[in-house]
C-alpha cells in the first residue's frame, strides 16, 4: 500500500532503532557522527514523515509498517528463559515415545517465569 | 537500588499511567492539581520518572513499568493469553510430532514459538493490538 509508505534515511532509522534500544543522545550523536544539537533535527523530520508529534505513536506505527521488528527488542533474560524451557519440553518430548501431547500449561508456567523475572530486574543507571 | 514499592511516588505513578492512558498533558495537569507552572511540572515529573525508570522515552518507560509491575498488564490486554496458549500448544504439539525435522531444528521452532507468545503478549497491552 503506498499510502503507509515511509521511506527513511539510514540516519532516521538508526536513530529509531537505537532509540528504542534505550541509548542516550549523546550515545546516539556519537553513533551517528552527529552533534546532539542535530538530534533535534533527525527528530523533527522523524516526525514530519510519520505526521505525528507523538513519540509512542510514532514509535508504535514504525512497528506497524516493519521499519522495526518486534523481534530485535526482546528482553535477553525472556530469550535465555525461552532457550530454557524449549530445551526442557524436548527431553520431556523424548521421555515420551507414543501420542505425546504438549499442555498449555507449560506456556502459562512460561509467561509467569517470564513476568516474575523481569520484576526482580534491578534497575541499573541510564 | 530502589526498592520496588517506592520506586516511583504515587503522584509519578499516577502521572505515568495517565500519559500512557492518552491522555493530554491539560487533562492530566487537571487530574493532578498542577495549577501554576504547568509546563515545568510536566517537564519535572517526566524526567522524575524517565531517571528513576532509567530510560530515555516514553515507550521505554511504559514497557518498563509493566516489566516492573508498576502498570498492570491485565488492565490492558486485548488478548485472552489462554487462548493465545491453547493456540500455540496445538502447533508445538505438531512440530514435536513432525517426523520431517529432527529435534534440534524442532528445538529451535519451539524457542521462537515462546518468543512470539511472549512478544504478543506484551504488545497486546502495550501497543493495545490483537495482533
Amino acid at each position: 500500500m503506498t499510502g503507509n509508505l515511509i521511506t527513511l534515511s539510514n540516519t532516521e532509522k538508526y536513530f529509531l532503532r537505537l532509540s528504542v534500544l534505550n541509548f542516550d543522545d549523546q550515545y546516539i550523536a556519537d553513533f551517528l557522527s552527529l552533534r546532539k544539537e542535530d538530534l533535534s533535527y533527525v527528530r523533527g523530520t522523524l516526525k514530519k514523515k510519520f505526521k505525528t508529534k507523538d513519540w509512542v505513536a510514532l514509535i508504535r506505527q514504525a512497528f506497524k509498517l516493519g521499519i522495526l521488528k518486534k523481534q530485535d527488542y526482546v528482553d535477553s533474560t525472556v530469550e535465555k528463559i525461552a532457550l530454557g524451557y524449549a530445551s526442557k519440553i524436548i527431553k520431556d518430548f523424548k521421555n515420551i515415545s507414543y501420542g505425546y501431547k504438549f499442555s498449555q500449561d507449560t506456556l502459562l508456567d512460561f509467561d509467569n517465569t517470564v513476568t516474575s523475572t523481569l520484576k526482580q530486574m534491578i534497575i541499573t543507571s541510564k | 537500588m530502589h526498592t520496588l514499592s517506592k520506586l516511583l511516588n504515587d503522584k509519578e505513578l499516577t502521572y505515568l499511567s495517565l500519559t500512557f492512558q492518552g491522555l493530554d498533558k491539560e487533562a492530566i495537569a487537571k487530574e493532578l492539581q498542577f495549577n501554576d507552572n504547568k509546563s515545568k511540572r510536566h517537564s519535572y515529573m517526566k524526567n522524575r520518572i524517565f531517571d528513576k525508570l532509567s530510560v530515555n522515552n516514553w515507550h521505554n518507560a511504559f514497557r518498563r513499568a509493566f516489566n516492573l509491575q508498576l502498570l498492570d498488564r491485565q488492565d490492558f490486554l486485548v488478548i485472552d493469553i489462554q487462548k493465545e496458549a491453547s493456540t500455540i500448544s496445538t502447533k508445538i504439539t505438531e512440530i514435536l510430532n513432525s517426523t520431517e525435522i529432527d529435534d534440534k531444528e524442532k528445538e529451535l521452532v519451539i524457542y521462537l514459538a515462546l518468543l512470539s507468545f511472549q512478544i504478543k503478549i506484551e504488545y497486546s497491552y502495550l501497543f493495545k493490538e490483537k495482533e
